[in-house]
């Protein structure tokens, strides 16, 4: 069975800031809820954003899903004032498509998925993961790692560093 | 309200909201106003998003609302926020824990067979 992510805006940004997103949808099968790709790709293409026409050159038409809804997901967000309609979409996608894991590295998300016991992974772990899974070098891991270090904690930059070095 | 303002309103999705503003703030506003060419009421939004923009991305930063959202507050694309978090120098993202509790959770390395790409015979230290 295929390994299934579906990525938020924040996923989306770090890993194609850190040159890794064309890798990931490589190797992965990837989804991309509706709003994500609106606010990322088509709001940052009016505003010239030179990501956001990386991104769309990347991702496959097939991966960007129109808006699904899920009970589950539903009864998770009850309440929830927290999280902007992005990250809603990719918890309704998640259930809807029976997706393994949520890539994301937005700490409120974060936090919501962890409470639930969601599985997720944040960009700097998935460079790790590409690395044990042979889809990525050491090497070109912590190039990447190095372009997205501006954008993630620093904590988190050393931490991941330290895993791909150890294998 | 001037037919302009109402047109201007529409054209900004803004609304008018009734507002006591201290004195020493509307004199900042009107060196604002002198300094960049505007009107009084430009130079107080401009006040405002300036200080919106450094609440949104504390706010963002404390894991307390989501990149999104805080695209959705400011009316903005999530691409423009992590840029002004790291041209504020706000550190975003998940902490170590959260990676260490997703790194322990999700061992073994998920991998697909049948999309794997070789790896390259010239990695640097490779026989």
């Amino acid at each position: 069975m295929p390994f299934r992510v579906v990525l938020d805006s924040d996923g989306l940004i770090k890993l194609a800031k850190a040159g890794a997103l064309e890798r990931v949808v490589e190797a992965w099968t990837c989804l991309v809820p509706r709003a994500v790709y609106v606010e990322t790709v088509e709001r940052g293409l009016e505003a010239a954003y030179p990501d956001a026409e990386a991104i769309r050159l990347v991702l496959p038409s097939a991966t960007v899903r129109r808006a699904a809804r899920h009970p589950r997901a539903a009864a998770l967000l009850q309440g929830k004032r927290g999280l902007g309609r992005g990250e809603q979409e990719a918890l309704h996608l998640f259930f809807a498509a029976r997706a393994d894991a949520i890539v994301t590295d937005d700490a409120a998300f974060v936090a919501m998925l962890a409470g639930a016991g969601l599985r997720y992974l944040v960009p700097a772990l998935v460079l790790v993961r590409l690395v044990q899974g042979q889809y990525l070098e050491p090497a070109e891991a912590l190039d990447c790692l190095e372009r997205m270090r501006p954008f993630i904690r620093a904590e988190v930059y050393r931490a991941a560093r330290d895993d791909v070095t150890a294998g | 309200m001037s037919q302009e303002d109402r047109a201007m309103s529409a054209r900004m999705k803004t609304m008018p909201y009734p507002v006591r503003i201290p004195k020493h703030l509307l004199e900042l506003a009107d060196l604002r106003a002198a300094e960049e060419q505007v009107d009084r009421s430009t130079a107080l939004r401009q006040l405002l998003h300036v200080g919106a923009v450094t609440y949104v991305l504390d706010v963002l930063a404390k894991g307390r609302i989501s990149l999104s959202k805080a695209a959705e507050l400011l009316d903005a694309t999530p691409l423009a926020i992590v840029e002004k978090a790291r041209e504020h120098g706000v550190e975003l993202g998940a902490h170590v824990d959260a990676y260490r509790a997703a790194e322990a959770r999700d061992r073994p390395a998920p991998h697909r067979a049948g999309k794997r790409r070789p790896r390259s015979t010239t990695r640097p230290g490779s026989p």
